[in-house]
C-alpha cells in the first residue's frame, strides 16, 4: 500500500515562503528602536589611552607561511596598533628555547629593518619578517611554531602569530597530507559504498574489490610513510618529535585543533594498521551476506583505528576512540557467532564504561592546562594539544578532586579506560567472549589493533600527559602485567576452543607490554612497542588459522580434532609456524619482544619478572599441547561422515590460496623481524628516548646513554 | 545600568511574536468553521506554519538587530536574548509536530480523523503561545499563568484520542499529577510573596540576597519556599521525584504530542528554571551575594536522582515509546547537572543541549511513529525487528539518533553532553566530582537500552518481510532531522558561538 502526501504540499510551502517574506519586509521593527536609548551602552572609556595589538598576514588571520626563497624559508606578518594609544613592541621573538625547542633551529624573526622591537603610532603597522633557513643537513621537512610579538598592549598574554614552512615534496598529491588520507581514504570508501546502495548497486562481490583497492592504496601510503619517516628526528629537533605534521583549528571556541603527526611510537602503530586492516579484507571474503553494509562498518572502523593512532588533540583522539566502537558493536553483532548479541554488547559497554572516565579526565587536563597559543596565534587559556598539555606541570599545581591528588585520579581514570581495551586483569572478560563471537576479520583487527590502542593510549596519554603519576603507579602495573601473562598463560591452557585459546594467549602476551612498559626504563618502553607490533602480526596470524579451520570443520572443539597433520600438511605447517612464534622460539619475532620485556623488566622489578618468565613456559605448554591434540596422533575417521566434509569427498580441503596470500606477509615479517630487529629498532628509538626523558628525567647514570645521539 | 521597563502599549510592539501567534489561532478557527472538504486542511497547515514561521523569523530577527534587553508590561515580562532563542526554538518545535500530526491522505476519508484537526492545531498554536510566555516570564503571577496555560492544553492534547482508554487515562493522570503538582507550587509562591511582599523576581531577588546576608545564609523559609516551587518546575521538566506521570502520558498520547511533550514543555521548563534562578534568587556559582546557598547541592540531588531513575527505569521498558519516555526523564537529568553548577558555561550547554535534544528527540518519536503507523501501531521493540532490511535509510537514521541519544561521537549527542560534563568539572570541587561521575555512569547505563532497539533492528532476523513504505513527508522529515545531528556532531562552533552569546537575561 503506497501512501501519497497530500497534493499540493509544495504549492503550500511555496505559499509560505512568499508569505513570511512579505511580512518580515513589511514588518521591520528597526526604526520603532532606533530613538531608544542603548541601556547596555558602549563600555565606559578606559582612564588611559590603550594600545590594541593586531596580528595579520595579508589582513587576513594566520598562521604565516613560509614560502622558499632559495635555501631558506620566508614570510612576513603585520603587526598593527589598533587603539587610540601608543604601542611599544619591545620584543618578537621565535617561541623556543634552549631547554624546550618547540622548533627547528635556524628561526628569527624581526621587524623589516632588523630590529626585534618597534614603537607604532596609533593606527600604524609596521612588517615582521620571519625566516627559516635549515641547515645543510636537516632532519626537520616542516616548521610548526609561533612567533612571539611582546607589548605594551594591556592584554594578559602576549600576541603570537602561528608559522608554517614546509619542504616542497616532489611526491604526488596523495602523498602531500599523508596521515588524513590515511584516515580518511576509508572513509571516502564508507561513502562510495552508500552511494552504491542508493543507486541501488547490486554486484556485491565488486564492493569488497573496491574495499581491498582502498586498503591497498593505504598500504601503499603506510610503505611510503616508513620510507620517508626519519627515525633520526627527536623532540630537540623542533616541532616536538612530530613529523608529517597536520594542524588548523577545528572549533574556535573550545580550542579544539584538528592536530595530526606521527614520531617513534606510533609509527609503527600505523603501520601496523595499515597492514592488518589489507589482511583483513582478504580474510573478510568468505562473508557473504549484507556485504554493503560490513564493508562499510569495516571502512569506518579502520578510519577509527587510524585516527587514534595519529590524533595530537585529546579531543580528536576521543571522538576516534569512540567512533571505532560503532561499527565494531555491529560487525560483531551483525556477522558474528551465535552468542553474537552478547558479545557485542559487552564489548560495547565495557570500552563505553572505560572512555566516559577517560573524557572526564581528559576535561580535568583542559581546564587545569596553561595558557598558550592556536596554531594561528590565537591566545588561550587551554587547549586539548597532547604536546601543550604535556609540559603542564600538573603535579606541581597540587591540584586535588576529592581529596585524591588530580594527577593520580586523572592517571587512574585513563588507565581505566586503556587497561579495559588491554585487556588487563581484571577488566578482559570482554575480549574471549568478544573473539569467539566476531567474524575472522574481526578476531584479527581486534587482536592485531584495537588491543594495541589500549597500550598505545598508556604510552601517549598516560605517559606523556602525567610521567609523576606514572613512576607512582609503575609497580601496579607491573603486578597487574605479569598477573595478565601468568592468568592468561593459565586460562588459555584450560580452553577447549581453539579461538579461546588465542584470546586468552593475547591475554598473556598485553601482559609482555605492561610489564615491559612499566619498568620506565628505555629498554622496557622499546620492548613494549616491540612486543606491540610483534603480537599484532603474529595474532594476526593465528586468528586467521583458526578462521581457515572453522570454515571447514565449523567446529573449533580442540578435542574433535586428531592428526590433522596428514590431512592439511600446509596449514599444518603454518599453525606450527605461527605457534612458535607465538611461544617465543628464538629466531621468530615473538622471541624478540619477550626477551627485550624481561631485559627491560628485570634491573627494575625482579621477582615480578622471574614470575613472568615462567609464564614463558606455560605459554609452551599451551601451544605445543593444542598442536599436539589437533594435528598430531591419529586421525578421526567420524570426519569422513561429516556433511560439512561432504563436498570435498570427506577430507579436508587443504587451505587455499586466498587464505595463503593473507599469511605470507605476516610470516615473512614474523621470520625477517625474528632474526634481524633492527629496522624496527631503528624506526621506534628516538620515540622511545623522547618518552623515556619524559616519564624519568635523566640521572647522572643516564646522561651517557642520551648523549649518545 | 538600568533596564528600560515599557507600559502596556509601547511593549505590544515587541510583543509581535506572540501577538502573531494569537493572530493565526484566530484565523485557524475561523477557517476551520468555513471550509471543508480538502481544502480544509491545506489551509489549516499553511495557516499554522506561516503563523509559527513569522513568530521564529520575527525573534531571529531581534537576535540579529541585536536588540537590547528591555522588560514588558511594566515588569510582567522579560524581552531579552534568552527569551528570543527560545522563541525561535518553540516556534521550530511546533513546525515540526505540525508535519507529524498531518493526518495521511487516506486517513482523510475516514471522518474521525478529520473531525479534530482543526482543533488540534489551534491547540498547538495555544501551547506554543503558552511557552513563549514561560520563557520570558519574570514575575510569579506570570511565571503561574504560563504554565498553566501550557499544562492545561497538554492534558487535553493528552487525552485527545478520546475513544481510545489509554489516552484518556493519560490525560487523567496528567490533570491530576498536573494539578497536585501546581498546588504545591503556588504554595512555595505564597511563600516567597510573604517573605518578599513582591512578585516580581528582581525584586524577590534584592530581598533574599539582604535576608540571606543578614542571616549569612539562606533562610529556611526561602529554601522551604524554592524548593514547593521546584516541584512544578520539576513536574514541567519530568525530574524526578516528579516524574510519575511521564511514562503513562508519554504512552497514551498519541506520538505527535508525546514527542512535543517531551521536548517543548520542557525546554520552556528550563527556560524558567534557569531564569528563576538566575533573576530570582540570584544564584551565581552557587552563590547568592557573599552567601553560600544549598541550590547546588538540592540541583545536583534533583540531577542525579533523574538520572538514575529514568535510566534505570527505561533498561526494562519493552515499548518503544515508553522506553523514549524514560530516556527524556534521563535527559533531563543530564541537563540538570548544567543548571545545578549556576554558571553562564552551564547555561549555555543546557541551551546547546535543548537544541540538540530537539533534534535527536524528536527524529527519534518520528522514526517510532513512522514504523508503528506500518505495523497497525505496534510500539513496541518488537516492531523494529529486521527494520535494518526492511527499511535501511530509516532504520539509519534511527541508529543516528540513539547514537546521538546515548552520547557517541560523531554526534550532536556527544557534543551536548561534552559541554554539560565540561560546565560542571570546570566548576570543580567534590560535590560537582560526584555529580558528574554519576552523570557519565548514566550515559554508560543508557546505552543498554538504546542498544536494545539497534539490536531489534540490525540483529534480530525480521519477523515480518517485506519493506516499510514510509510517507514521503516523514521520510524527508526524518532526514532533515537526522542532518544536523550527524553535521552539529561534527563542526558545531557557529551553533555554540551563537548560544554562548544569548544567555543574556535582563535583571
Amino acid at each position: 500500500m503506497n501512501r501519497k502526501p497530500i497534493p499540493g504540499l509544495a504549492k503550500m510551502f511555496a505559499l509560505v515562503a512568499i508569505l513570511l517574506v512579505t511580512l518580515l519586509g513589511i514588518r521591520g521593527p528597526s526604526s520603532a528602536f532606533a530613538a531608544d536609548p542603548d541601556p547596555g551602552g558602549a563600555p565606559p572609556p578606559k582612564p588611559r589611552l590603550s594600545a590594541q595589538i593586531q596580528l595579520s598576514v595579508a589582513g587576513a588571520d594566520g598562521p604565516a607561511e613560509l614560502t622558499q626563497e632559495g635555501d631558506s624559508f620566508k614570510g612576513s606578518f603585520e603587526v598593527k596598533n589598533l587603539g587610540p594609544g601608543e604601542l611599544d613592541v619591545t620584543r618578537v621573538s621565535v617561541r623556543t628555547s634552549q631547554v624546550d625547542p618547540r622548533t627547528p633551529a635556524g628561526i628569527d624573526a624581526a621587524f623589516e629593518d632588523g630590529r626585534p622591537n618597534a614603537h607604532l603610532a596609533p593606527g600604524a603597522s609596521k612588517r615582521v619578517v620571519v625566516r627559516w633557513t635549515p641547515a645543510r643537513v636537516t632532519t626537520m621537512k616542516e616548521v610548526y611554531g609561533h612567533v612571539i610579538v611582546e607589548s605594551s598592549s594591556g592584554d594578559h598574554q602576549a600576541a603570537a602569530m602561528g608559522i608554517h614552512a614546509e619542504m616542497p615534496s616532489p611526491a604526488p598529491w596523495l602523498f602531500q597530507h599523508i596521515l588524513t588520507w590515511l584516515t580518511f581514504l576509508p572513509l571516502i570508501g564508507v561513502g562510495l559504498i552508500f552511494l552504491a546502495y542508493i543507486a541501488g548497486y547490486k554486484d556485491d562481490r565488486n564492493i569488497r574489490w573496491l574495499t581491498l583497492v582502498i586498503m591497498g592504496i593505504n598500504l601503499v601510503l603506510a610503505t611510503w610513510l616508513y620510507f620517508h619517516f626519519d627515525p633520526s628526528v627527536h623532540r630537540p629537533d623542533g616541532n616536538d618529535g612530530y613529523q608529517f605534521i597536520e594542524k588548523g583549528i577545528w572549533i574556535r571556541s573550545l580550542n579544539v585543533e584538528y592536530f595530526t603527526g606521527i614520531d617513534g611510537i606510533s609509527v609503527t602503530m600505523v603501520l601496523l594498521t595499515a597492514l592488518i586492516s589489507f589482511i583483513g579484507v582478504i580474510a573478510s571474503w568468505s562473508i557473504d551476506k549484507q556485504m554493503k553494509g560490513y564493508f562499510a562498518m569495516y571502512c569506518l572502523l579502520v578510519t577509527g583505528m587510524m585516527g587514534v593512532f595519529v590524533a595530537l588533540d585529546l579531543f580528536l583522539f576521543y571522538v576516534f576512540w569512540e567512533i571505532m566502537l560503532l561499527p565494531m558493536y555491529f560487525l560483531i553483532g551483525i556477522w558474528g557467532g551465535p552468542r553474537k548479541e552478547y558479545a557485542a554488547i559487552k564489548f560495547f559497554i565495557y570500552t563505553l564504561a572505560g572512555s566516559v572516565f577517560m573524557l572526564l579526565a581528559f576535561i580535568a587536563l583542559y581546564y587545569n592546562a596553561d595558557p598558550t597559543y592556536l596554531s594561528d596565534g590565537t591566545a588561550v587559556t587551554h587547549n586539548f594539544s597532547i604536546p601543550d598539555i604535556g609540559r603542564v606541570d600538573y603535579a606541581g599545581k597540587g591540584l586535588v578532586i576529592l581529596g585524591l591528588s588530580l594527577v593520580k585520579v586523572c592517571w587512574v581514570a585513563l588507565f581505566v579506560g586503556f587497561a579495559i581495551k588491554i585487556p588487563m586483569f581484571p577488566f578482559h572478560t570482554w575480549l574471549p567472549d568478544a573473539h569467539v563471537e566476531a567474524p575472522t576479520a574481526i578476531s584479527v583487527i581486534l587482536a592485531g589493533v584495537l588491543l594495541k590502542m589500549g597500550t598505545y593510549g598508556i604510552l601517549r596519554i598516560n605517559f606523556g600527559i602525567l610521567p609523576e603519576a606514572t613512576a607512582w603507579a609503575a609497580p601496579a602495573m607491573a603486578a597487574f602485567g605479569t598477573i595478565n601473562i601468568l592468568y592468561g598463560a593459565f586460562c588459555a591452557m584450560a580452553q577447549e576452543d581453539l579461538k579461546k585459546l588465542v584470546a586468552y594467549s593475547s591475554v598473556s602476551h598485553m601482559g609482555y607490554c605492561l610489564l615491559a612498559m612499566s619498568a620506565l626504563t628505555p629498554t622496557g618502553i622499546q620492548a613494549c612497542i616491540v612486543q606491540m607490533f610483534n603480537h599484532g602480526t603474529i595474532t594476526a596470524m593465528l586468528f586467521t588459522l583458526v578462521g581457515v579451520i572453522y570454515d571447514r570443520a565449523h567446529t573449533r572443539q580442540i578435542s574433535k580434532f586428531g592428526g590433522l597433520a596428514k590431512e592439511m600438511p600446509l596449514y599444518t605447517a603454518f599453525v606450527g609456524f605461527a605457534f612458535m612464534a607465538s611461544l617465543g622460539l628464538p629466531g621468530l619475532s615473538g622471541f624478540i619482544g619477550e626477551v627485550l620485556t624481561f631485559m627491560g623488566a628485570f634491573p627494575v622489578y625482579r621477582v615480578m619478572t622471574i614470575l613472568a618468565a615462567t609464564g614463558v613456559i606455560i605459554t609452551a605448554a599451551y601451544h605445543l599441547w593444542a598442536l599436539q591434540r589437533m594435528f598430531l596422533g591419529k586421525f578421526r575417521e567420524e570426519w569422513r561422515q561429516s556433511h560439512y566434509l561432504e563436498a570435498f569427498g570427506g577430507k579436508f580441503p587443504e587451505i587455499n590460496s586466498r587464505e595463503v596470500v593473507s599469511l605470507v606477509p605476516l610470516a615473512v615479517l614474523v621470520l625477517v623481524l625474528g632474526f634481524w630487529p633492527r629496522p624496527l629498532l631503528t624506526l621506534i628509538d628516538r620515540g622511545v628516548l623522547d618518552l623515556f626523558n619524559v616519564v624519568s628525567p635523566p640521572g647522572p647514570t643516564q646522561v651517557a646513554l642520551l648523549g649518545a645521539k | 545600568m538600568p533596564t528600560v521597563v515599557l507600559d502596556n502599549f509601547a511593549s505590544l510592539r515587541l510583543f509581535a511574536p506572540e501577538l502573531g501567534i494569537i493572530l493565526g489561532i484566530l484565523l485557524l478557527i475561523v477557517w476551520d468553521l468555513v471550509k471543508a472538504g480538502p481544502a480544509k486542511l491545506q489551509g489549516l497547515v499553511a495557516i499554522s506554519i506561516v503563523t509559527l514561521g513569522y513568530a521564529g523569523a520575527q525573534s531571529a530577527m531581534y537576535l540579529v538587530r541585536d536588540e537590547p534587553s528591555r522588560v514588558l508590561f511594566g515588569g510582567l515580562m522579560a524581552f531579552d536574548r534568552f527569551a528570543h532563542v527560545f522563541r525561535i526554538l518553540f516556534a521550530a518545535v511546533t513546525a515540526v509536530i505540525i508535519v507529524f500530526s498531518t493526518p495521511g491522505h487516506e486517513d482523510l476519508e475516514g471522518s474521525d480523523a478529520q473531525k479534530g484537526v482543526g482543533e488540534f492545531f489551534v491547540l498547538l498554536l495555544v501551547i506554543t503561545l503558552g511557552l513563549d510566555m514561560m520563557a520570558m516570564s519574570r514575575n510569579l503571577l506570570m511565571i503561574y499563568l504560563s504554565l498553566e496555560l501550557v499544562s492545561i492544553i497538554s492534558f487535553i492534547l493528552a487525552g485527545y484520542k478520546i475513544n481510545d482508554r489509554k489516552s484518556s487515562e493519560a490525560g487523567l493522570k496528567y490533570v491530576i499529577f498536573g494539578g497536585v503538582a501546581s498546588g504545591i507550587m503556588l504554595y512555595g509562591m505564597s511563600w516567597l510573596f510573604g517573605l518578599t511582599q513582591s512578585l516580581n523576581l528582581a525584586e524577590i531577588s534584592r530581598r533574599v540576597v539582604s535576608l540571606s546576608a543578614e542571616q549569612h545564609a539562606v533562610p529556611e523559609a526561602v529554601f522551604v519556599a524554592v524548593v514547593c516551587m521546584l516541584a512544578g518546575f520539576g513536574y514541567k521538566i519530568s525530574a524526578a521525584p516528579f516524574h510519575m506521570w511521564t511514562p503513562d502520558v508519554y504512552e497514551g498520547a498519541p506520538t505527535s504530542v508525546t514527542a512535543f511533550l517531551s521536548v517543548g514543555p520542557k525546554a520552556a521548563g528550563f527556560a524558567i528554571l534557569l531564569r528563576f534562578f538566575s533573576d530570582g534568587l540570584a544564584a551565581r556559582g552557587g552563590m547568592a551575594g557573599a552567601v553560600a546557598t544549598p541550590w547546588p547541592i538540592v540541583g545536583g540531588l534533583l540531577a542525579m536522582a533523574t538520572m538514575t531513575i529514568g535510566n534505570l527505569s527505561a533498561l526494562g521498558q519493552n515499548n518503544v515509546k515508553r522506553m523514549l519516555a524514560f530516556s527524556s526523564i534521563a535527559h533531563a537529568g543530564y541537563m540538570l547537572l548544567g543548571f545545578c553548577v549556576f554558571s553562564e558555561a552551564g547555561t549555555a550547554a543546557i541551551l546547546f543541549y535543548v537544541a540538540t535534544y530537539c533534534f535527536m528527540n524528536l527524529g527519534a518519536f518520528l522514526v517510532v511513529m513512522a514504523v508503528a503507523e506500518r505495523s497497525d501501531g505496534d510500539e513496541t521493540i518488537e516492531a523494529f525487528c529486521g527494520l535494518g532490511t526492511r527499511s535501511p535509510v530509516l532504520a539509519i537514521c534511527m541508529a543516528v539518533f540513539l547514537f546521538s541519544l546515548t552520547g557517541l561521537p560523531p554526534f550532536a549527542g556527544f557534543v551536548g553532553k561534552f559541554y554539560i560534563f565540561a560546565s560542571v568539572v570546570r566548576a570543580g570541587g567534590p560535590w560537582n566530582w560526584v555529580i558528574a561521575v554519576v552523570g557519565v555512569l548514566n550515559s554508560v547505563v543508557s546505552l543498554f537500552y538504546y542498544a536494545r532497539v539497534l539490536r531489534a533492528m540490525y540483529l534480530t532476523p525480521a519477523q515480518k518481510t517485506g519493506g516499510i513504505e514510509v510517507r514521503r513527508l516523514f521520510g524527508a522529515t526524518t532526514l532533515a532531522l537526522a542532518v544536523p545531528t550527524i553535521a552539529l556532531g561534527i563542526y558545531w562552533g557557529p551553533v555554540y558561538d551563537f548560544v554562548a552569546r544569548s544567555l543574556v537575561m535582563v535583571r
